[in-house]
């Protein structure tokens, strides 16, 4: 597989998916039995699975606008397959001449509400209990990840009684950065990454300077 | 009401963020930091790598303040707390339960402990900057054994305890170091944590020597100075080797990362 023939600012945060790795997500994407989510004028994340059927999904959105954008051009017809119907029916009319691209805006769109989601999450002491369970879902991946790839080289925290649900929202950004770092093999320059970075660096900056201005008084 | 917010950012109001000196001075924060810091280091963003160098002395502070690292002179506050094998009561799951959950916060404060005299120390060697964290200061004793650290329940826990006679306050370091020096040391039976803690001890020490020789002092001291060093440098040579020879026989999957 080749990646789409467009510029990348269409992408957006895309860059993070693993081009030559789509056989380890899953699903088999060429079938068509994963059913993409069809395309909508607002966009709702909470309808949409996310972790790795998003993944999935994204990359199959990606598969299937290369593959239009080849055809267009060779002009040879695909009609009759099912994934490239389901993703040339318009919720919009006005839009089907783009269904592909529509299609990645859209998985965008759904990321870009994930990273923000989690944000939020980690403002507060502790992840709030009503959580978006997809964002949640990313999270515990991150961190699972770095309970794997990070926690051997760092046996800080004891792992039998961490509970992500107790544990501070500065911590919790903390050990999903390191996570983020690895699962997305971006060098630590993913948006997920710095996404958390900044949040930490928010909190500890902050229980920093706080303690330093009580200290004053 | 104190105005954090980042400029820029519509999402940040600053008033979540807040929590006060409470959390400030606590082992999570403290691993919090940390992590962070591998992460800023790693990164190659520079905003990321000047935070780094700053959060690295307010790192070592915090482990000092929290009595984590200590004058020799001063108690040991975190090993008080901790039960010695004996006094366990196999047959009581509260007070096992209650035992446990000391033994797992005083054992992850030593953790910290190690693991920032781990990074501290190789971002000085890598960097070429002075160490924050002084030998004096690092804990008495070394990591417990990780098949106590991994235990899932206070009852395994003590299981463990009680079939392998692995101690709770983990080996005393010095004398460890000693016999690693003195070419004394089962490396076999001795835990690759261990010996890690031990070459970077080494590798600190050369980092003292070469600061004594590049000082000012060795442009008036005696050839005989260096020279009685001589002996000295060739053992930490032969002990570094030796503990590097012996990282080949990983007991755990996550001891991997260990071998050579």
């Amino acid at each position: 597989m080749r990646r789409p023939n467009q510029p990348l600012d269409v992408y957006g945060s895309h860059e993070d998916l693993n081009w030559n790795g789509f056989g380890t997500w899953g699903i088999d994407w060429l079938s068509g039995d994963q059913l993409l989510p069809r395309p909508t004028a607002e966009p709702q994340f909470t309808h949409v699975p996310f972790g790795q059927s998003m993944d999935a999904l994204t990359a199959a959105a990606f598969a299937e606008a290369a593959r239009l954008a080849d055809n267009s051009c060779s002009g040879v017809s695909q009609s009759g397959n099912n994934m490239r119907d389901l993703l040339s029916a318009p919720a919009d009319q006005t839009a089907s001449h783009v269904p592909g691209v529509m299609q990645s805006t859209l998985q965008g769109d759904m990321i870009q509400q994930t990273t923000e989601t989690i944000r939020s999450a980690l403002r507060g002491q502790q992840l709030p209990p009503d959580m978006d369970s997809a964002a949640l879902r990313h999270l515990e991946r991150m961190v699972s990840t770095f309970f794997t790839e990070f926690y051997p080289g760092l046996p800080v925290m004891h792992p039998s009684s961490w509970d992500i649900t107790a544990c501070p929202t500065y911590l919790i950004a903390a050990i999903a950065c390191l996570g983020s770092t690895k699962l997305h093999g971006k060098k630590g320059s993913d948006q997920d990454s710095v996404m958390l970075a900044e949040v930490c660096s928010r909190h500890l900056n902050d229980l920093v300077s706080d303690a330093r201005s009580r200290r004053a008084w | 009401m104190r105005d954090r917010g980042v400029p820029g950012d519509p999402t940040a109001d600053g008033h979540q963020y807040v929590l006060g000196r409470a959390k400030y001075e606590t082992i999570e924060f403290a691993t919090t930091v940390l992590y962070h810091l591998v992460y800023c280091m790693g990164a190659m963003i520079p905003s990321f790598n000047e935070s780094a160098e700053n959060l690295r002395g307010i790192l070592v502070r915090i482990l000092r303040r929290a009595g984590v690292y200590r004058s020799s002179t001063t108690v040991d506050q975190w090993s008080a707390d901790v039960p010695s094998n004996d006094d366990l009561r196999h047959d009581d799951s509260r007070d096992l339960r209650l035992a446990w959950d000391r033994w797992c916060k005083a054992e992850m404060a030593k953790r910290l402990a190690w693991s920032v005299f781990e990074y501290d120390n190789s971002l000085s060697t890598l960097t070429a900057k002075r160490c924050m964290v002084s030998l004096q200061e690092l804990p008495e004793r070394l990591p417990c054994n990780e098949s106590l650290w991994e235990a899932h329940s206070a009852l395994s826990w003590a299981s463990m305890i009680r079939l392998t006679g692995n101690s709770l306050q983990g080996n005393a370091f010095r004398p460890t170091l000693r016999d690693v020096l003195n070419g004394n040391l089962e490396m076999d039976s001795t835990a690759l944590w261990w010996k890690r803690c031990c070459a970077q001890t080494i590798v600190r020490l050369f980092w003292d020597l070469k600061e004594t020789d590049n000082s000012i002092v060795s442009l008036f001291s005696p050839t005989s100075f260096n020279a009685s060093q001589t002996a000295f440098r060739k053992s930490l040579c032969t002990a570094l080797e030796r503990l590097q020879d012996s990282a080949t026989t990983p007991s755990r999957p996550k001891e991997l990362i260990y071998v050579k």
